[in-house]
């Protein structure tokens, strides 16, 4: 293959290419081109184990102590329609990312500001999301204080058959309490 | 046997790329809840940052906006050329904006490569004009840059995961395959629980992706790595639930074939 002219620019292409994929990854960080990333295409895709959180949320009555934290993100049952229309699969990635974003907000958040997290975007839109959940679960009584706190996934290879999300948790994030 | 032209392997695009475009569209329909003025990605948190963007994507505008961009991808599939490339390429940026950068992570990035790509091909013959080179010159051009962008997709997702030993070891995949949010079947995890499967799995996708830059040596090759593609986006589905990546990429394999027939 290489004897031949697209044999040697493809190997050369290739080259350049793995040498470019073996850049340490650069994120730039500000807003505006945060906005428009979809421009800038990364290919990495599933490169690394990165710290996947999983979103358990904890609800108090009125007055009345903590209940247990439990995860409020479920997976749809996967079906072969999924091929051509998977809208809530594909709402829970969205919902993920939201998850993703914040630690990652939180992981550079200067920790002098006095405003603190909660104001971040981010932090917000996660609370936007465990308020319209317990209210789309109607379980919340008037008056309810919620927490939500972002833990780690377990992540130990074969462990496949252990899907209970925070069997063996790290705390990342864990917000105030909020209204629900 | 005989490649497609240029012209013949731009529309193969379009047709594929305005499917892809609905299918998105009508999933963000499906889920708007999510976006309205109770939902998570709620104006009032989103005009934070993007206030300036209101009149285009607060709740009911960017409802409005949603149905644009369905009926522009149904112009696009139905051959309708004029205007509709940079007004869905316009309407795809701003959906991605009001996710702050993208809903649907690469399957978003590789619909504005390949909506670049048709917004210069549609403009071929005045900016061809203008630059003094022959329309099918660009709309060539359009084509190489969506196929250089699909093989340096599955090539550089590759190259990483093949330097990383977790996946060598079949240990990345096992941890995938477990992740609570991508819902990945029972039987698919009982499947890849043995670790001779997870190594077979995981060196499959590595191979694939590291040799998917053999297709651009000849049309048959490039048939066959698009076919292998197919199925390894059917598995993504399967595993992963990654439905608007198989579409995303579809539309990129007939400008892979295309560029396989211009080596000499």
């Amino acid at each position: 293959m290489t004897d031949s002219p697209q044999g040697l620019v493809l190997v050369a292409v290739a080259v350049l290419l793995v040498l470019v994929a073996l850049l340490p990854r650069a994120e730039v960080r500000h807003p505006l081109v945060s906005l428009v990333r979809v421009l800038v295409p990364s290919w990495r895709f599933f490169d690394d184990l990165q710290v996947t959180p999983t979103l358990l949320v904890r609800v108090a009555p009125d007055g009345a102590p903590f209940g247990a934290w439990r995860p409020i993100l479920a997976p749809p049952p996967r079906s072969v329609v999924h091929l051509v229309w998977n809208p809530a699969g594909n709402l829970l990635l969205a919902q993920q990312s939201l998850l993703e974003r914040l630690l990652m907000d939180v992981a550079e958040w200067d920790d002098t500001d006095p405003r603190g997290p909660e104001t971040l975007v981010s932090y917000q839109l996660v609370l936007n999301l465990v308020r319209a959940k317990l209210a789309a679960d109607g379980d919340v009584p008037r008056g309810a204080t919620c927490q939500f706190k972002l833990v780690e996934t377990s992540h130990a290879a074969g462990a496949a058959s252990d899907r209970t999300p925070g069997s063996a948790p790290g705390d990342l994030v864990i917000s105030r309490e909020h209204e629900a | 046997m005989t490649p497609p032209d240029a012209w013949t392997t731009l529309r193969l695009v379009e047709m594929v790329a305005a499917v892809a475009v609905i299918q998105g569209t009508l999933e963000l329909l499906a889920t708007r809840r999510a976006l309205a003025d109770d939902g998570t990605w709620r104006w009032a948190t989103l005009a934070r940052e993007l206030r300036w963007l209101a009149p285009l994507l607060a709740y009911r505008p960017f409802l409005a906006l949603l149905v644009a961009r369905l009926a522009l991808a149904a112009l696009l599939l139905a051959g309708v050329r004029p205007g509709v490339a940079p007004a869905l390429w316009i309407t795809s940026l701003l959906v991605n904006i009001r996710f702050r950068g993208s809903s649907n992570g690469g399957s978003d990035m590789m619909q504005m490569v390949v909506l670049t790509a048709l917004v210069v091909a549609h403009a071929a013959g005045p900016l061809g004009d203008w630059l003094g080179i022959p329309s099918g010159v660009l709309v060539s051009a359009a084509l190489l840059y969506v196929a250089a962008q699909a093989m340096m997709s599955y090539f550089i997702a590759g190259v990483v995961k093949i330097i990383n030993a977790p996946w060598r070891s079949g240990a990345a995949l096992a941890s995938f395959v477990a992740t609570p949010h991508f819902g990945t079947p029972a039987a698919l995890r009982r499947l890849l629980s043995g670790r001779t499967a997870l190594l077979a799995a995981s060196w499959s996708v590595m191979l694939f992706e590291c040799l998917f830059p053999v297709a651009f040596l000849d049309p048959r090759l490039a048939l066959v790595m698009v076919t292998i593609a197919g199925l390894f986006h059917l598995g993504n589905v399967a595993a992963f639930g990654l439905n608007r990546f198989l579409l995303a990429w579809a539309a990129t394999w007939p400008a892979v074939v295309y560029a396989s027939s211009l080596m000499p």
